[in-house]
């Protein structure tokens, strides 16, 4: 006879604290530390601005198609038909090059940049905001896929802030660069 | 054995994200502090060439303020290449009226001593 075990709300509530404290501790270091205020990683690109506004991008796609085959595992495509076995694992895959992607990029915007407190400077704090609330949602959606027992809805909600908080940095960063220094600015 | 080769990558980038969070900790900046005598150059070409857009204080005026400012910038260097090229139609070029040495300084007093990085 197998058993059901009902959601426990345990698991979401440590996945809340947790994310909750990297979101806090991610805005504390911005807020103490001083920004260094140079360049640090660019690879091929002229500078680390145009980097950062580039990998962005690489990493919204990648998100873009996090959601996608997130949509597809929990049945809501139909495309492919049949799922391939290693399906989910390229759903782990993505995510984890996503976030790999995005640490070089926080690198520089943490220890160079700082986090940005005048709220008349719409874009920066918005930004900064932002960016300490995906990696909080990006530590409570990591809780949640390795928790059993969460509530069903709290990993399709946690995977929408994480993809909805990538869409409004790439927004108020890489949209914002190709808008105003220039395209594609490499 | 895809499972696996995954798993491999997410240890690795495990390993990344905490040598990231290390390095935040431990990295110093390697930007020279500026010296008295570039800061008073510096001061000298802001006053001549910068004041009478950005304020004498860089408090703004037809320019942008740029006291508390330049979050906009990555680093000194954008700043260096900003002010040498300037923008069509609304800051001037300074490359053509200012030698290297000279942007470098005025840079190095906006950068210290107005905006604060």
């Amino acid at each position: 006879m197998s058993t059901v075990s009902a959601p426990s709300p345990r698991a979401l509530w440590y996945a809340l604290l947790l994310g909750g404290g990297v979101a806090i501790a991610v805005g504390v270091y911005g807020s103490v530390h001083d920004p260094a205020g140079q360049q640090t990683i660019s690879l091929f690109f002229s500078n680390t601005l145009s980097f950062k506004a580039w990998t962005t991008t690489v990493i919204l796609l990648l998100a873009l198609f996090q959601l996608y085959s997130a949509l597809r595992m929990w049945g809501n495509v139909s495309l492919p038909r049949e799922m391939p076995g290693w399906f989910g694992d390229l759903h782990r895959l993505s995510g984890t090059l996503a976030f790999a992607l995005s640490l070089p990029v926080a690198f520089h915007c943490l220890w160079a940049l700082g986090f940005e407190p005048d709220v008349t400077e719409l874009r920066r704090f918005a930004h900064s905001l932002l960016g300490c609330l995906f990696y909080g949602a990006f530590a409570a959606k990591v809780t949640l896929v390795r928790s059993h027992g969460s509530p069903s809805w709290a990993l399709p909600v946690a995977g929408g802030v994480v993809f909805t908080t990538l869409v409004a940095i790439w927004m108020t960063t890489s949209l914002w660069f190709f808008t105003t220094i220039g395209f594609p600015a490499i | 054995m895809f499972e696996r080769f995954v798993n491999v990558v997410q240890l690795l980038v495990a390993g990344a994200a905490v040598l990231t969070v290390v390095l935040m900790f431990t990295v110093s900046p390697t930007v020279a502090a500026v010296s008295p005598p570039d800061a008073d150059r510096g001061a000298e070409l802001f006053q001549a060439n910068c004041a009478g857009c950005h304020g004498v204080g860089g408090e703004g005026g037809i320019g942008p303020a740029l006291a508390g400012g330049l979050a906009r910038f990555g680093s000194i260097e954008d700043v260096v290449s900003f002010v040498s090229t300037g923008v069509p139609g609304s800051m001037p070029g300074f490359e053509t009226r200012l030698g290297p040495d000279e942007i470098n300084a005025v840079v190095e007093f906006v950068w210290t001593e107005l905006a604060g990085r």
